[in-house]
């Protein structure tokens, strides 16, 4: 059932469709709805106020067609439009003092929005204010329009483009090549003051009726001429027909550059072609051509026209057979360093051939050379060599520079076509998919290296942008995949200073780490710390060797830990560290806080318990000194205290303490990542119960972010199996050791019998010895070796023994090993476990006390640090609420 | 001479304290971006967006976040001539305050539509009335959108909904007739 709107609509397009005449008032008559007929006669009457919004609309079509000539820009009065592209338009104006008359071309941007366009226009204005030379027009005045648009004005040039100006007044061969002459010399001045043109061609030289030649267009040209490129590339294939093969690669634009075109325009004038011809409108087959194969010999190609005279140029095979097509062919080579090395030497060769004297470019053949040598002046001609060579040191020095410049311009411009391509792929117009910026991000990074073959340096700050993506956003995978290949691009380039190459490298160790790809960083951090031991600030410095402990701390290798210890608290390197990075002011900060707890996440698992305490109240100190006071870390640092704290004491202000800090994870966080020594702590305490729940709690969280890291892997399962074994699950234990062991297996790839390793080994032996499967040896020799290797969990592994013992009537050996677990709990300071202790009550021995640490200072300040978070944390929900509201 | 606008956001807040020109400029060229980056979507070029473009912080600006990820270009071209419309609107709305204000600002595209005095189209009522026809009927606001405020051809907007122009430019005349009656006499 339609609704009303529906049918009123309907009946309107009806009547529509009737005209005005009777036929619509039939319509209306016949309907029903007598209501619904009276709405649409009202309606349609309306018809004949249509005017009212029809002129409305008609204006923003008119403004498309037609954009309304400014009425002044600068000085000059404007006549007319001349001409438009994509990124501006070119507009006559004059200036007129009333004696004096003078006509302009105005180039005007319209792309002001661009800083980095606006930039560019600024300095190109700069550059061409210098080239005052009588083959090039002048630009005259600069200055920005009310709307903030740059603007330059420029001689206007009365003449014929160049090819139309040879045809019409039928130039001779060396009339012709006199003035290409003419035009090398203006490019050369050009170079000279390190403008690259690169977009020569015979539009953009006028010939005036006194037959000088003028060079339109410069630096505007590629102002404007970029944006032809990828605007009109599908049709308007001529735009590339005078541009050089590395120019349509987007490789680095030099001199060079512009000699090809020059060589293009000399071919055109001799031949009346170019030279490569393709037929059809077939853009990407000229460019191939272009950019794969050499061009055919002016003489051949007009041979193989099959005439001896060009029809268009007036010119015969036998003139070009030799010198003209040994010119015209280094001219036009692919390489851009086996062209002419300035447009002076075509120059020079083309006066020579005029004045008959021997070219410079004939292929390598020294009688010839020598003949010709020698009939000059040995010594002017040495001087002239020598001076040569000097100027072209010279330029080419102040040319390097200039051309950093345009390749950065160009870099940019070939970057932002790819982002756009790979980034707004066509046929996701075809599939509809909904794409998510990292689909996106890893399309793109697998297109870079196909999409940006030849541009070595848009592929690697398109590298540079993803791998910063990926590296915050993971895959980490992904961030090491682009991290890799941009190193590898800027080392091959060869143009990175070591201090940039060094950030890029600190990223990919970090990266490595993330994924834990722990051999490679382990590789990465050696060659970093030999390669750049120079360049190496006190803030890289720290940062390897957290990164260092970090991973030390994942692999189970603590001795690193303990190594890198005074490193990491040293407070003179600290402030070095603050110092040297003044950007990352507040990373530095925390380096301190950060050591103490990577030191206590190796005590903690070391079971130094007395330690613990101790570095859990320098951290918390440490933490609420350094921790700016608006910082949130402080929260975190104050849920730190709490974790390790449990891990040594379950005194009530610690329970309660850490209960704060899982609400406080919960809520910034939505996931209590950190708690993990709680249920290692709860089992201690016979509290097995709540030892199940928590670690419920945590698989659940873990479930919603899956992680298949090794960290993951060994906190969940070692505390999983030894809570299977206190709840008598054994197949699960087993299931969960098992798990551990393979990831222990793969932490040994990198560190040879990983800790890891050794305590699964020893919890499986135990699990076989409880099933009958091995004798007590085995998990004794496994205990023995983790006794050599100082590690914690030779406790449990006493432990186990020491019941086996006792169940199997051997009370000595069960009692010995009873004893020498009250020494190494006591040496550390370690808490005894309750079924521990239940044990020594069994053997009738000394029960020993549970060791009493001081916590209240560190609880203290935990509280504090967490009361910090919470009320910066609420500070900004407020002001964000406020934010929203406004 | 004004700034030249760096980021609309920032041109946005500007114009909220004041400074009407600089916000201005910048919508009227994100305004003729858009269309051209409409058209060549039309003829088969890629959605360029140009992160470092007015237009693109203007998308983020004007458009819900649900609306970012483009669908298909019909979804694009709904997107941004809702963009074109709001842009228009926003202009004539700081040019209503300006001119109670006595300041005057020359621009192109708000000159030509807006300050035509004796024979102004008060866009701000137009708008309000496509909002009205915008609840009853969608589909003929969207016409609208593109056809009046977008100013795109019928031909243009027939090509971005796969329909012929004919039908299109019926739509348009029935939704004149809607406006017309919302609009109230002259």
């Amino acid at each position: 059932m339609p609704t009303p709107h529906e049918q009123l609509r309907a009946l309107i397009e009806q009547a529509l469709e009737l005209g005005t005449g009777e036929e619509r008032e039939q319509l209306l008559a016949a309907c029903l709805d007598p209501e619904l007929a009276e709405e649409a006669r009202v309606l349609l009457g309306l018809q004949t106020q249509a005017e009212r919004l029809d002129q409305g609309a008609a204006r923003l079509r008119e403004l498309d067609q037609n954009p309304s000539l400014p009425a002044q820009i600068g000085p000059y009065r404007i006549l007319g439009l001349l001409g438009t592209g994509g990124m501006g338009a070119v507009y006559h104006g004059v200036r007129d003092d009333g004696s004096f008359r003078k006509d302009v071309a105005i180039k005007v941007v319209r792309d002001v929005y661009s800083s980095d366009q606006r930039m560019r226009f600024a300095r190109e204005r700069e550059l061409l204010a210098r080239l005052e030379h009588p083959a090039i027009a002048r630009i005259l005045d600069g200055g920005t329009t009310e709307a903030g648009q740059p603007w330059m004005a420029i001689e206007r040039v009365d003449g014929l483009p160049l090819d139309q100006y040879v045809r019409d007044r039928e130039l001779s061969l060396r009339e012709r090549i006199a003035l290409m002459v003419r035009i090398a010399d203006a490019v050369q001045f050009a170079h000279q003051n390190l403008i690259v043109h690169r977009d020569l061609k015979p539009s953009n030289v006028l010939v005036q009726a006194d037959g000088k030649p003028k060079l339109l267009d410069f630096g505007v040209a590629k102002l404007l001429g970029e944006v032809e490129h990828t605007q009109t590339a599908g049709r308007a294939p001529m735009t590339f027909a005078y541009a050089a093969p590395e120019q349509i690669r987007g490789d680095a634009v030099t001199t060079a550059t512009d000699v090809y075109a020059l060589g293009v325009m000399l071919y055109e004038l001799l031949t009346g072609e170019r030279p490569h011809k393709i037929k059809g409108e077939n853009s990407l087959s000229l460019l191939q051509a272009i950019t794969d194969t050499d061009a055919t010999a002016p003489s051949e190609s007009l041979r193989q026209r099959g005439s001896d005279t060009s029809t268009s140029s007036g010119v015969n095979v036998r003139e070009l057979r030799g010198d003209l097509d040994t010119i015209v062919l280094k001219a036009l080579s692919r390489d851009p360093v086996r062209r002419y090395a300035s447009a002076q030497a075509l120059r020079e060769d083309l006066d020579r051939y005029l004045t008959n004297r021997p070219i410079q470019a004939r292929p390598d053949s020294f009688g010839y050379r020598a003949r010709k040598w020698l009939r000059r002046n040995r010594l002017s001609a040495a001087i002239a060599v020598l001076a040569a060579v000097g100027i072209l040191i010279a330029a080419l020095l102040v040319i390097q520079e200039r051309n950093r410049a345009i390749r950065n311009a160009q870099v940019a411009e070939a970057t932002k076509r790819f982002v756009l391509k790979a980034f707004t792929g066509a046929n996701r117009w075809v599939t509809g998919e909904n794409l998510t910026a990292r689909d996106l991000a890893l399309r793109g990074l697998a297109e870079v290296e196909t999409e940006l073959k030849n541009q070595p340096e848009a592929r690697i700050e398109m590298y540079e942008v993803l791998a910063k993506a990926f590296f915050a956003s993971g895959p980490p995978e992904a961030a090491i995949q682009a991290t890799e290949a941009q190193i590898r691009d800027m080392k091959l380039l060869g143009r990175y200073s070591s201090a940039e190459l060094l950030d890029i490298e600190l990223r990919l160790l970090m990266s490595y780490s993330q994924a834990e790809e722990f051999a490679k960083a382990l590789e990465l951090r050696r060659s970093i710390e030999q390669d750049y031991a120079e360049q190496l600030s006190a803030y890289d410095r720290m940062i390897l060797l957290q990164l260092g402990v970090q991973m030390g701390l994942i692999l189970g290798d603590f001795a690193s830990v303990d190594r890198s210890m005074p490193g990491m608290l040293d407070p003179g390197a600290l402030a070095a560290a603050v110092k040297s990075r003044p950007d990352r002011r507040e990373s530095a900060e925390a380096f301190a806080s950060f050591a103490y707890r990577y030191v206590l996440d190796a005590r903690v698992r070391q079971r130094r318990d007395r330690e613990v305490t101790k570095f859990v109240l320098e951290m918390a100190k440490t933490a609420e000194r350094d921790l700016g006071k608006d910082s949130l870390q402080r929260a975190n640092f104050g849920s730190w205290v709490a974790d390790y704290l449990l891990a040594v004491s379950r005194d009530p202000a610690v329970v309660a303490l850490e209960e704060r800090a899982s609400r406080w994870n919960q809520a910034q966080f939505g996931f209590a990542s950190s708690s993990y020594a709680k249920v290692g702590s709860l089992l201690q305490d016979g509290h097995v119960e709540l030892a199940a729940q928590h670690y419920a709690w945590l698989k659940s969280q873990f479930a919603k972010r899956p992680d298949d890291s090794l960290s993951t892997c060994f906190l969940m399962g070692f505390d999983g199996g030894h809570l299977a074994i206190r709840q008598r699950k054994l197949a699960l234990a087993r299931e969960h050791f098992a798990r551990t062991l393979a990831c222990g297996l793969k932490a040994s790839e990198v560190l040879p019998n990983s800790l890891h390793e050794r305590d699964a080994r020893a919890a499986l032996a135990y699990l076989d010895l409880l099933q009958g499967k091995t004798e007590a040896t085995d998990l004794a020799l496994l205990a023995d070796e983790q006794r050599h290797n100082d590690d914690a969990a030779w406790w449990h592994s006493a432990a186990w023994l020491a019941d086996w013992h006792w169940q199997q009537g051997d009370q000595t050996q069960a009692k010995t090993l009873l004893e020498a677990l009250r020494s190494w709990h006591q040496d550390r300071g370690a808490r005894f476990d309750v079924e521990l202790l239940a044990q020594f009550e069994r053997a009738e021995l000394p029960v020993p006390a549970q060791p009493e640490f001081d916590v209240a200072e560190a609880v203290r300040i935990g509280n504090s640090l967490l009361a910090d978070g919470e009320r910066i944390r609420e500070e900004r929900l407020a002001k964000q609420r406020n934010g929203a509201a406004n | 001479m004004s700034h030249a606008p760096e980021n609309l956001t920032a041109q946005l807040n500007a114009a909220r304290a004041g400074d009407r020109q600089a916000a201005d400029q910048a919508l009227s060229q994100v305004y003729q971006e858009l269309k051209q980056i409409a058209r060549g979507v039309l003829r088969g070029n890629p959605l360029t967006l140009n992160p470092t473009s007015l237009v693109h912080d203007a998308f983020l600006k004007l458009m819900p976040e649900s609306d970012r990820v483009f669908a298909d270009r019909l979804h694009f071209f709904k997107s941004a001539t809702r963009a074109m419309r709001q842009i228009l609107i926003d202009q004539a709305r700081s040019k209503a305050t300006d001119k109670r204000g006595g300041q005057w600002v020359r621009d192109e595209l708000t000159e030509r539509l807006i300050s035509e005095d004796d024979e102004r189209i008060d866009m701000l009522a137009v708008d309000a009335a496509l909002s009205r026809l915008q609840e009853r009927d969608p589909e003929l606001a969207e016409i609208v959108e593109a056809y009046f405020f977008a100013g795109f051809t019928f031909d243009e907007i027939a090509a971005f909904r796969e329909s012929s122009e004919r039908s299109v430019r019926r739509q348009w005349e029935v939704a004149r007739l809607f406006l017309l009656k919302e609009l109230g006499p002259a």
